[in-house]
């Protein structure tokens, strides 16, 4: 049961909503655990058992890292049990996919619940939070419905604070729907568009694909995946203010970054957070106290969150490209801030603000390497990696154009456009100037019309959609 | 060493690592207030101070301390 489905938003939501607020607030935590258990069941009966043992395993960890031990290692050993535990599963369908290709499919939600085990063992373990003594508790924030098929991944200290503290705020409520209906909208109207534009591109041969539909087919992708996932998120984080929880933001604007390290600021956001807490500052601090330069430790904690990244991003060699490209530019860029930092000191320059040019050459650079590393992360292996970038730049014996360009363009250009406008922040840009010249009634007064409108398209489109994945279950 | 003394190493510190001389911190202070602020420069912080002050922050230290003030704190209470 995806959050696009039909069953999904005419009977398990609109239950969901009634039986949450008509039941009394101390018993609102169960049901919705009972609500998640029920939501999981119904995507993954067979295998649910690896996320109730997952649930209890990790009660009782964290339980064992509250406790003081007389041995020093004791509770790292206990630590490193549970990292091992939680991973291992994961490591172990990552390898089944590597081994018999994509006909394996994943778990629901396993790397996402894995990421919420992992951040509670060691939210206990450092002492961030105290153990849950009660494991409905523990299970709410492993199994919560709105985010186990595809996060956003909250850290345990934050979802805890939430889920003991939050009280009903008619606001979040109504930014809730207005988020479900933009996330609707976003997944259903324009990301599930464009699949037949850029199967059609991918699907072909590098000889016969022209550069124009290489080109077309791959800013398509770039829309559908942006679209497909933040779609997704958006939903996710309306349903969890329906109920009360303010949840992570995933995504903001990343086609407007202005670096690649910036791109991955703004992109997955809380896989970033996610890797940052747990990774990044672990092996820089590590380092640190090994007296260590700045720069090893950067490189060292980069290189770590990459490779990681990486090896979640796909399977096989694929995993180390990926992570190393990125490693790369990002590391790259990091060292040319440090070498224009030094020069500033060098010469007793003061820190300026860039100029016009050196911000627009900024944003070419970086939406040059994201349209490339985009690519890399859609193809399955190196082949069809350089055969693409072949066709796009015309080296493969390809035409300039075929028919199937004028077909597609033909047929998707307004979900390009509006893809396109929405990818960017325009609308935001927009308001704030309607605002500002004082038109802040007429947004007020327009607002519900335009949500409904956006409504009654996606839901024409949940009818007679015919693709029901999300591209992000596959991880 | 009390807390205002305290409080002007941190924000000499400070300065050197965000490159900016007229820098002022506050209790209230937060990351997202100073430009430059970002996970690399917080570590590059961190290590400063404890390298300065002869302490060690806890993990919990490094990645939950909310404001200037609560930083403060915690740097008079491990130095007293």
């Amino acid at each position: 049961m995806t959050f696009t489905s039909l069953e999904f938003i005419f009977i398990f939501f609109p239950l969901c909503i009634a039986g949450y607020y008509l039941l009394p607030k101390k018993c609102r935590n169960y049901f919705l655990l009972a609500a998640s258990l029920v939501f999981y069941a119904a995507g993954e009966w067979k295998r649910m058992y690896i996320l109730v043992a997952g649930i209890i395993v990790n009660y009782v960890f964290g339980l064992l890292l509250s406790r003081e031990y007389k041995a020093k290692k004791a509770k790292l050993l206990i630590l490193i049990s549970s990292i091992i535990y939680n991973f291992g599963i994961l490591f172990y369908y990552k390898l089944l996919l590597y081994r018999y290709g994509s006909g394996v499919i994943l778990p629901l939600g396993l790397s996402y619940f894995t990421f919420r085990t992992v951040s509670y063992c060691l939210d206990v373990y450092w002492e961030m939070m105290p153990a849950n003594k009660n494991i409905a508790d523990v299970a709410l924030y492993i199994s919560f419905f709105p985010q186990i098929s595809m996060g956003p991944i909250s850290s345990y200290s934050d979802f805890a604070r939430d889920m003991y503290e939050r009280s009903f705020d008619t606001r979040l409520f109504l930014d809730g729907v207005k988020r479900i209906i933009m996330g609707l909208f976003k997944k259903l109207v324009i990301a599930n568009s464009l699949v037949g534009l850029v199967d059609a591109s991918f699907n072909m041969d590098p000889a016969s694909r022209s550069i124009s539909l290489a080109w077309l087919g791959l800013i398509a992708y770039l829309i559908q995946l942006y679209f497909d996932f933040a779609g997704y998120s958006d939903i996710a984080i309306g349903l969890g203010g329906m109920f009360g929880f303010t949840l992570p933001e995933n995504f903001n604007y990343p086609y407007a970054a202005s670096s690649l390290k910036d791109f991955w600021n703004r992109w997955h956001m809380t896989l970033g957070a996610w890797m940052k807490s747990y990774i990044y500052i672990p092996i820089f601090r590590a380092c640190q106290g090994k007296k260590m330069k700045q720069l090893t430790c950067y490189l060292l904690g980069s290189l770590g969150v990459w490779l990681f990244s990486g090896a979640w991003h796909g399977v096989g060699m694929k995993t180390i490209y990926f992570g190393l490209y990125y490693f790369l530019f990002i590391a790259g860029e990091r060292l040319f801030e440090d070498w224009k930092k030094a020069r500033r000191k060098k010469l007793g320059l003061k820190k300026r603000p860039d100029t016009l040019l050196e911000k627009t050459g900024a944003h070419i650079y970086a939406a040059v390497f994201i349209l490339i590393g985009q690519l890399l992360f859609k193809c399955q292996s190196v082949s069809q990696y350089v055969g693409y970038l072949g066709s796009m730049l015309g080296i493969t014996g390809n035409s300039a154009n075929q028919t199937e360009t004028y077909f597609y363009l033909k047929q998707d250009i307004v979900i390009l456009v509006i893809g396109g406008i929405f990818s960017f922040p325009l609308i935001p840009f927009a308001t704030k100037r309607i605002k500002a010249a004082g038109g802040e009634k007429v947004i007020k007064a327009l607002s519900p019309v335009v949500y409904l409108v956006l409504f009654l398209i996606s839901l024409a489109f949940a009818f007679t959609s015919t693709y029901k994945s999300f591209v992000y279950f596959m991880f | 060493m009390g807390y205002e003394e305290v409080m002007e190493k941190v924000t000499e510190i400070a300065r050197e690592i965000f490159e900016d001389e007229e820098l002022v911190l506050k209790d209230e202070t937060v990351a997202a207030d100073v430009d430059g602020w970002d996970s690399l420069t917080h570590l590059a912080l961190m290590n400063e101070i404890e390298n300065e002050f002869e302490i060690k922050f806890q993990m919990k230290e490094v990645q939950g301390i909310k404001n200037v003030g609560e930083l403060v704190r915690v740097i008079v209470e491990r130095i007293s």
